[in-house]
């Protein structure tokens, strides 16, 4: 099996309710448990919920695409938008420091868990700038739970 | 679409929420909070039975939340979280930074 589908929404946190449905029916086609289903669903909409904070800046006009890839053993997800540059590095320290406040001081600040989720959700997390403008989040779940190690980086995402 | 109802008698205020925690439905659940804060109501408790999905929006602003009614020396309380967004208080974390209550009659307990 290598089933292939793409969306297009607007950057719109309305429009999220529509991607939750189809990333949640495509991670049930795989065959992922009810659990991992949620998780896989959570974070994409928290990938888009980045898209629409960060890169577009919460402007009504920027679009994401959505390109999903089903496989026999995992499901690939990319998230790519057309908005402005985003410092992932920043966005990545305030991943940890809310994991240190929570695990050393036992509470944290509101900021930040999107990203703490995503990386908590997915087994491997890349982002890549693209030339012309925006980024691509390539998000990956395997079946079996042979976790590879979550990544972080500029490199380019393979399908 | 999400319902946000309150109840409140002196102390004790109880916000039930029904239906999607997202960036798009989370304000609506933030202004409830406030308000009861702006207030100062010494036990704010949020019943969440009626939520299926939250996402990180959801819990940052259980964490403002949790924040403001810390500041008055106040107490903010969450209860009858289904599997599904228990799930996320524990990818974030965050299961033991809030006071998780099983039913709404014991997080509206005090003394």
């Amino acid at each position: 099996m290598r089933e292939y589908f793409e969306l297009r929404v607007p950057a719109n946190p309305k429009m999220m309710c529509l991607v939750r449905k189809s990333i949640s029916q495509a991670s049930e086609m795989v065959g992922f448990s009810p659990r991992e289903v949620a998780v896989i669903t959570l974070a994409v909409d928290e990938g888009c919920t980045n898209i629409i904070r960060h890169s577009y800046r919460e402007s009504a006009n920027g679009e994401i695409v959505i390109r999903v890839r089903l496989y026999p053993d995992r499901i690939v997800i990319m998230l790519r938008d057309f908005g402005g540059e985003v410092d992932f590095r920043k966005l990545r320290e305030g991943m940890f420091k809310r994991k240190e406040e929570i695990e050393k001081k036992g509470h944290t600040r509101p900021g930040g868990l999107g990203m703490m989720l995503i990386h908590s959700a997915m087994d491997k997390v890349q982002y890549k700038r693209c030339r012309n403008s925006g980024t691509v989040l390539r998000l990956v779940k395997y079946l079996s739970g042979d976790k590879e190690e979550n990544v972080t980086s500029k490199g380019a995402p393979r399908g | 679409m999400l319902q946000v109802k309150v109840r409140q008698e002196d102390d004790l205020a109880v916000i039930s929420v029904t239906g999607d925690v997202d960036l798009y439905s989370s304000p609506e659940m933030r202004k409830a909070i406030t308000e009861l804060g702006k207030k100062k109501v010494r036990l704010i408790v949020v019943n969440l039975e009626g939520v299926d999905y939250m996402d990180s929006s959801g819990v940052a602003t259980l964490v403002e939340g949790l924040h403001i009614v810390n500041r008055y020396k106040g107490d903010f309380r969450i209860a009858e979280l289904k599997p599904s967004v228990r799930e996320v208080f524990e990818l974030a974390r965050l299961d033991k930074v809030f006071s998780i209550f099983e039913t709404e009659q014991e997080a509206t307990k005090t003394g």
